[in-house]
């Protein structure tokens, strides 16, 4: 967002980084070394939570479930 | 130096549509309470079972309509004014839509309350679906119609502010709050539409009795026109605090400017061309169209599957900069003891749970085994119910005290609180969805029945029934616990000129790298309509071709 | 544009999610014959009175050198016309068609524990075919809300044994 660039608290901390200035952060990760391994790792268990569930819900609960519409 | 001292008179505006959606969460919330008691027979002496469709049809009109609505044009003026650095052009009109709105507010409420009332012959049981013939009030319409012109009138106000800017800025590209901001009025125009066609073309002419007759399917139809990109409008905004704010409330910098614009470009495009899944199972749609919604829906997935991706990623990389490793563990790493952080995150956890049941309600066949069970009502409080609403509150703790120089009064209460809705609702939902599978019908008083009973498969009647009743006290519990901080600190709390962290880091794939024709309004605009139009021409005309009232049905009272 | 490898891979796996879904759907409907309602046809809702939903019930029809039935139900406040005064009685292991209609406003039919669920327009007549493989008896159960006493609205379905189907209760 540009319109943050113009919007410092004061002048001597513009010079610095967010993440310099925040002191919950021990390192500033640019964008070229940030390799997102955990997001990774979530969304294929997630993935595969999903496909799980699916085949369960739709061959078993479903499918098993009749009478059902056949026509 | 925070927004109320930049912008006083835009902080003035969210904070008058802050306070009315805050009424409306208090009062439809303690409607839910009560709804929670009522139908698992735990306690019954609040008001019989006829009464409940007056509570139920509150709310759901006062929750999913009036909270929302509300709550997003405060959001929206915020993040409007603030991306652009400019106050709104014409104060009188700003503040003539939200008066408009709040008056089609107060007039559907009345509507609806009306019903409580003996012999009154203002009533409006028709839930907030609506479905004629059962026929509410005229004001219960006219109201509803307001609040919607209203809510045309707010995305005219931040399209003027945009205009304007740009007239100062033709090269820079539009900031991406904005950017949410307008894509999300233009998906709101897209489906409003058929609202305005249902309420404004049937169903005000119909209620005042300048026609009889009403064709039923024809407004049902109408309705999911609009009625599935209404969840979009409402989960919209969320996606909005997920990608702008709650990266750095993580401690990081949201992943990709792009995706963000694609994912909310997509959402535009395919928002109302899927709204036939919620007629799977309704006669005179025939089974091609019903298919074209399903492949529709399903693709629609994908935004939010990318969304999935993008904001973990953020919340990843804020975790990572704040000292997290491994592929797991950095999770610990997040700021779990900030109220906001925490809110946006369990409810992001929600709508990953609550993303699974919508897939089973998406896909045409499977979606009997559950339509207008309980485990549809399981489904949407797990994605309006706590992805959108403890989003909304959460993000309230960090934009309250922007918008009125005071500070957050009782912090803990406020860490608690979204805990406590996460827990209640884990304990509701499911029990909801299990009893949906087991065949227990959503939208009654009594779902006990003479003749036969319910076989559940997972676990058993009274234990869910339990969960229920427990579930909704936590809720309840949680949503005092909100009002009471929100309330203290609005008025009672410090005075700072900095009362919290307001800076918004930039991306870290900034827009530098999103392509230009991301940010042309006219051609996404332009492509939704053609799928709307794809979607929906043919099946109306078929409807409407037999005469717009015919078979026609007579009003019945609700 | 800049997209990470990680969530160009993730981008395709959610196509690949997509085209699953969409692919089981399309199996099930064509190879197990699970189905939904179409477009059947339109009926007056002020005149039921005229066509076979004047005389709601069970009939017994030949269709391909095959003994089927037919069911007429009418959802009405707050009863199945049959269903609720009367249990619908039908065959098990026999294909039987419902036409099910509303002479006045929305219901739900829902036979409870099962795939058979199907909404009921006013104006609109919602035809499915199925066949009861079990002999039990199921409840019907409206799940669409109809009015202040919806909850009260529920019906029942008989399945019996094909030869013990007693056929004088039969409408013409």
């Amino acid at each position: 967002m540009p319109e943050e660039k113009s919007n410092p608290t004061n002048n001597n901390e513009s010079e610095k980084s967010w993440e310099e200035r925040n002191p919950d952060i021990v390192r500033e990760i640019t964008i070229d070394e940030y390799q997102p391994y955990g997001t990774l790792t979530l969304t294929l268990i997630y993935f595969a939570i999903v496909a799980l569930m699916w085949v369960f819900m739709y061959f078993v609960e479903f499918a098993g479930n009749a009478p059902s519409i056949i026509d | 130096m925070t927004f109320i001292h930049k912008y006083p008179k835009a902080a003035k505006v969210a904070k008058a549509n802050f306070i009315v959606a805050f009424i409306a969460l208090a009062i439809g919330g303690l409607f839910g309470f009560v709804q929670a008691l009522h139908r698992t027979n735990v306690f019954r002496g609040f008001f019989n079972s006829g009464e409940y469709y007056t509570l139920l049809t509150g709310h759901g009109v006062l929750l999913a309509l009036i909270f929302t609505t509300f709550f997003i044009a405060g959001l929206f003026v915020w993040g409007v004014t603030r991306s652009l650095d400019r106050e709104p052009e014409n104060l009188t009109f700003t503040w003539s839509w939200f008066w408009l709105m709040t008056i089609g507010l107060v007039m559907a409420t009345i509507a609806i309350l009306g019903g409580l009332v003996p012999d009154s012959s203002i009533r409006a049981a028709v839930l907030y679906t609506f479905y004629p013939p059962l026929q509410a009030h005229p004001m219960f319409y006219i109201g509803l119609a307001l609040v919607v012109v209203g809510s045309w009138m707010a995305g005219a106000d931040w399209f003027w502010s945009y205009r304007k800017w740009r007239a100062e800025n033709p090269n820079e590209r539009i900031p991406i709050l904005a950017f949410m901001t307008l894509f999300t009025m233009l998906m709101w125009y897209v489906c409003t539409i058929g609202l305005a066609l249902e309420v404004v073309g049937l169903l005000i002419p119909w209620s005042l009795g300048w026609v009889t007759e009403i064709e039923p399917l024809l407004p049902r139809t109408l309705f999911w026109f609009f009625g599935h990109a209404v969840v979009y409008f409402w989960l919209l905004p969320a996606y909005y605090v997920w990608y702008a704010i709650l990266p750095k409330l993580s401690g990081g910098r949201l992943f990709s400017d792009s995706m963000t614009r694609i994912v909310f470009i997509i959402f535009l495009l395919l928002s109302t061309p899927v709204g036939y899944h919620h007629q799977y199972a309704d006669a005179g749609i025939s089974v091609g169209f019903k298919f074209y919604a399903m492949a529709t829906t399903l693709l629609i997935l994908l935004p939010s599957l990318i969304t999935l991706f993008t904001v973990v990623a953020s919340m990843e990389h804020g975790a990572r900069q704040r000292g997290g490793k491994g592929y797991l563990k950095w999770i610990g790493k997040l700021p779990w003891d900030s109220p906001a952080f925490v809110g946006c995150a369990l409810a992001g956890i929600m709508f990953a749970a609550g993303g699974f049941s919508g897939m089973i309600n998406a896909s045409m066949n499977i979606n009997v085994l559950i339509h207008n069970t309980i485990w549809v009502p399981g489904h949407f409080h797990l994605t309006v119910g706590t992805a959108v609403a403890l989003t909304f509150m959460a993000i309230t703790y960090w934009l309250l005290p922007q918008l009125t120089g005071r500070k957050l009064k009782y912090k803990t209460l406020a860490l608690i609180q979204p805990y406590a809705w996460f827990l209640g609702m884990t304990l509701m939902s499911n029990a909801m969805h299990r009893a949906g599978l087991a065949g227990v019908p959503r939208r009654t008083a009594e779902p006990e029945y003479s003749g036969f009973d319910f076989e559940p498969i997972f676990g058993t009647m009274t234990e869910m029934k339990w969960q229920i009743a427990i579930g909704g006290t936590i809720l309840m519990i949680s949503l005092i616990l909100f009002l009471w901080v929100v309330v203290a600190s609005w008025l009672a709390g410090e005075k700072s000129d900095k009362p919290v962290d307001d800076y918004i880091p930039e991306p870290l794939s900034g827009v530098e790298h999103t392509p230009a024709i991301l940010d042309n309004m006219k051609l996404w605009f332009g492509l939704a309509l053609l799928l709307v139009v794809l979607a929906y021409a043919f099946p109306l005309w078929e409807m409407v071709a037999d005469g717009i009232f015919s078979p026609g049905a007579l009003p019945r009272p609700s | 544009m800049h997209i990470h490898k990680f969530e160009q891979f993730w981008i395709k796996l959610s196509f690949v999610l997509i085209a699953f879904f969409i692919v089981t759907v399309v199996y099930g409907f064509v190879a197990m014959d699970l189905k939904v309602i179409g477009d059947h046809a339109t009926i007056d809702p002020q005149n039921l009175a005229d066509t076979k939903f004047g005389n709601p019930g069970v009939r017994e029809v030949t269709r391909n050198g095959q003994t089927e039935y037919e069911v007429y139900v009418q959802t009405i406040q707050f009863a199945f016309n049959p269903g609720t005064a009367q249990p619908i009685v039908v065959p098990a292991n026999t294909r039987v068609t419902f036409y099910i209609t509303s002479p006045d406003v929305l219901h739900g039919f829902d036979v409870a524990g099962t795939n058979l669920n199907t909404m009921s327009i006013p104006g609109q007549v919602a035809k499915f075919t199925t066949i009861f493989p079990e002999v039990r008896e199921y409840g019907i159960v409206c799940n669409e809300y109809c009015g202040p006493a919806h909850h009260v609205m529920e019906g029942k379905i008989k399945v019996v044994p094909k030869s013990e189907f007693d056929k004088s209760n039969l409408v013409e």
